[in-house]
């Protein structure tokens, strides 16, 4: 089964997500934008709904380390192309969409080598990694434009982790669970087991009346562990000003839990 | 001789619910008189770490939070019931009752 980790990307790793893609998109389209003017670069974060959740299927570069996607609105690959061809003819269709599909698999794989993924795949439709887009799944969502051209690019969790690993949290030294046990406190309390008395005397029990129990004085009393019942026995002593007990044996019976 | 026949007891089925109307046993503790009932004095209690408790040997002594004169409670199934003072009894343990509901 698939483990699907819900939780947003911290606000400094997306805006290190970013700067990143941001320089890798300008890169990019100095290579393929034959009208590409740094200034009319442009990417923006955000969630990007209409690309995401609305509109065609996205394109997906999956692979064992994180997907991609470009989310293309109603554009097409041979839009694309056109776009960084700096062409509106309408003709030669199959020559525009190469163009816009070796581009943007480009800059996929460009993108996919920062996180140093080698296994690349090649961008296909797929509506299969809709996940790839949900923020909420820690997926890293960017609005790129070139000029009037826009569509969306976003990495899921896993190479958005690659491509700006988490910042381990300042490392603690592990304790053994035995050794932390050891300092928590438990209650005792000392218990002598009076002995059996009648309903009638109970209830009929009034201030100033003495109770006699069947324990004799010489009789151990119990120490229990509250929650859990008797552990040991021992006698009733004194220190100092404070009554105390001191143990004797183990208490192999329990009766009484507090 | 009669011959008797012998076949297994058949047991009618019982709905199991809530029985409506007046209790059949009237609340009346003077009935049970004669029942005892076990009960317990805490003499007082402490705070030891887990590691002290299975350290704790032969002759160790645990001080409790209770003043030599401090009132104990007497424990009905591990309910307090009422206070009073420690006393012996002949060579049994009696509780002098200070305070009780």
């Amino acid at each position: 089964m698939k483990e699907t980790r819900f939780g947003w990307l911290g606000e400094s790793r997306r805006e290190a997500l970013l700067a990143l893609i941001s320089s890798e998109v300008a890169a990019w389209s100095s290579e393929w934008w034959v009208h590409h003017a740094s200034a009319d670069v442009d990417a923006r974060g955000g969630e990007h709904h209409r690309f995401t959740t609305q509109g065609p299927k996205p394109f997906v570069s999956p692979s064992p380390s994180g997907s991609l996607a470009m989310f293309l609105g109603s554009k097409g690959f041979d839009g694309i192309g056109r776009h960084l061809a700096g062409t509106v003819d309408e003709e030669d269709t199959g020559w525009a969409r190469r163009m816009g599909e070796d581009a943007l698999d480009d800059l996929a794989q460009r993108i996919f080598r920062r996180a140093g993924v080698t296994e690349l795949s090649t961008l296909s439709e797929s509506s299969a990694s809709l996940d790839v887009g949900r923020t909420d799944l820690g997926a890293g969502v960017v609005a790129i434009a070139l000029g009037r051209l826009e569509w969306v690019l976003a990495v899921d969790r896993q190479l958005a982790d690659r491509l700006v690993p988490p910042r381990a949290i300042q490392p603690v030294g592990l304790t053994s669970r035995q050794s932390a046990l050891d300092g928590v406190s438990l209650r005792v309390n000392a218990v002598i087991d009076f002995g059996s008395v009648n309903l009638t005397h109970l209830s009929d029990l009034r201030v100033g009346e003495i109770l006699v129990g069947d324990r004799k004085l010489e009789e151990a009393l119990q120490l229990h562990v509250e929650g859990h019942g008797a552990v040991a026995k021992g006698y009733l002593r004194r220190l100092g000003s404070q009554r105390a007990v001191m143990l004797d044996s183990a208490h192999s019976q329990e009766r009484y839990t507090s | 001789m009669k011959e008797v026949v012998v076949a297994p007891v058949a047991l009618e089925e019982v709905d199991y619910r809530q029985g409506t109307g007046k209790p059949l046993v009237e609340r009346n503790l003077a009935m049970l008189g004669h029942v005892k009932v076990r009960v317990d004095v805490l003499m007082g209690g402490a705070d030891i770490s887990v590691e002290k408790l299975f350290a704790l040997a032969k002759g160790d002594s645990i001080e409790l939070d209770a003043d030599l004169d401090a009132p104990v409670a007497l424990l009905l199934d591990g309910k307090p019931i009422a206070r009073g003072h420690l006393m012996a009894a002949g060579d049994c343990f009696g509780l002098k009752i200070s305070e009780i509901l």
